[in-house]
């Protein structure tokens, strides 16, 4: 464990609700610089939802999310603290990324032109400098050569590594990635996931909502386990993996990892 | 047909006269309704809040009554009005704001169908970097939406082109007013009826080639 690292994110009483019904419920999560952390547990757990809390995609109903100081705050019954996360949000954006399982690359732009909308749009990086910059990501993920092309030109397991490449240009200090090889061909998981091994022993900060326990064993430093909205366990692989202390987690690993 | 032909082509002056008054009320009307339309289309999406519904509904309730309301009425509507407001518009002017009226309650229309056809996540894509939601639309959602609406927009635009003769009944002298004038003058009906016909029906294949040319030359 990376205790003695900067926290990065933590979160503190999370709670959402859609109506009535409270998808998650006291939450609480620290995030220390570097660590990569995945969160597992079965469909309807709440663990997409609540990665998509940390960036504000999702609104949160109660509690407060630190992201480097930046608080994001409970909205329900409060317009003046959605008002205020409305902004919070850009900023934090701007040092958390998003990888998403559908990819999300836009269709009517090119690879390059993918990449570079963030620090040209966003933070108003000098063009060529950018364009610069992910020729070198590019390369890096062995895309290179497929600057050019429009994302439907590409396979799923491509488009998710230019997805990567678009979160990395904005130089992120935090990349979530939500179920990112859940929609891939069997084929083209391995590509994606070592692109994403090569980020985490670059010390990158990652929070990955997967099924890949092997991933989460191999590479992740923590593995949290939710389930009806709770974190139930919260973890090393070793831990969680092999002594989980919550009957709910001892059911569903052994269903998963004794096939 | 020779006869016919003698006929019709000494006024050709006149017919291009009329046809560049068919093409000049058609293009403003049509650009104007692209504003109006896109605006409507970005005002109806968005918040909750309750100056936002009542927004909607008010957007709404003015595309229903544009589509369910005939042209020729509005037209006269929107011409009386300005008389009365005391604002002296010249027949042109206000002809091709009704037009542009009518049209963008139908663009807006078919443009809310484009935005509901994007993925909701190309939209979360970019509030994930951190993108303004002015930029979301100008850089991420219009430009889907336009493309993806492409065909409908283009049917539209010709829809314009084809009732434009209706401002000749504010005596704009286009090209169906154009006809009518000859066929009083000479006494002969169909070719100047006919002429026209052809003239329309190039203009609209002519539109129709340059959307498709378009759309090639981006996808390509």
């Amino acid at each position: 464990m990376k205790n003695d690292a900067k926290i990065v994110m933590s979160v503190k009483n999370l709670s959402k609700k859609y109506g009535d019904n409270e998808v998650l419920k006291k939450i609480d999560m620290e995030v220390h610089e570097g660590e990569v952390i995945s969160i597992v547990g079965p469909s309807g757990s709440g663990k997409s939802t609540f990665l998509r809390c940390l960036n504000h995609l999702e609104h949160l109903s109660g509690g407060e999310i630190m992201v480097n100081n930046i608080p994001l705050l409970g909205e329900d019954g409060s317009h003046a603290n959605a008002k205020k996360n409305e902004k919070a949000a850009k900023e934090i954006c701007k040092s958390v990324g998003m990888v998403f399982q559908q990819f999300n690359l836009w269709p009517h732009k090119t690879v390059l032109e993918n990449i570079i909308e963030g620090p040209v749009q966003v933070k108003k990086e000098n063009k060529k400098e950018a364009i610069k910059q992910a020729e070198r990501l590019l390369e890096k993920v062995g895309m290179l050569e497929k600057k050019n092309a429009y994302p439907a030109q590409l396979s799923g397991g491509q488009q998710q590594r230019i997805a990567i490449v678009r979160t990395l240009a904005m130089n992120p200090e935090i990349i979530l990635f939500d179920e990112p090889t859940s929609a891939l061909d069997p084929e083209y998981v391995g590509e994606v996931l070592s692109v994403m091994k090569d980020l985490a022993k670059e010390g990158m900060t990652m929070i990955v909502v997967t099924h890949e326990m092997g991933f989460a064993a191999e590479v992740g430093d923590r593995v949290i386990f939710m389930d009806g909205g709770y974190i139930m366990e919260d973890g090393t692989p070793q831990e969680v993996f092999k002594h989980p202390k919550t009957e709910r987690a001892q059911v569903f690993f052994s269903k998963i990892l004794n096939v | 047909m020779k006869e016919a032909f003698n006929l019709v082509i000494p006024y050709y002056p006149l017919f291009l006269k009329g046809i560049g008054y068919t093409l000049e009320v058609s293009v403003l009307a049509i650009l104007l309704a692209v504003c109006i339309g896109t605006i409507l289309t970005v005002l109806r999406m968005g918040k909750n809040s309750l100056p936002h519904r009542i927004l909607q509904n008010i957007i709404a309730i003015y595309i229903s009554f544009v589509r369910g309301t005939p042209i020729l009425v509005q037209i006269y509507i929107i011409f009386q009005a300005f008389s009365v407001l005391g604002l002296n518009l010249s027949a042109f002017t206000s002809g091709v704001i009704a037009l542009s009226l009518n049209s963008g309650g139908f663009m807006a229309e078919i443009l809310r169908g484009g935005f509901s056809a994007i993925p909701k996540g190309h939209i979360e894509a970019a509030k994930a970097i951190g993108m303004p939601s002015h930029k979301i639309w100008t850089r991420i959602i219009l430009p889907q939406v336009f493309r993806i609406a492409a065909p409908q927009l283009t049917s539209e635009f010709i829809n314009v082109i084809k009732v434009s003769p209706m401002l000749s009944v504010l005596a704009v002298v286009e090209l169906t007013r154009t006809a009518e004038r000859l066929v009083k003058v000479t006494g002969e009906a169909i070719p100047f009826y006919i002429t026209i016909a052809i003239i329309y029906f190039i203009i609209c294949c002519l539109l129709e080639e340059l959307v498709k040319w378009q759309e090639h030359r981006r996808t390509v």
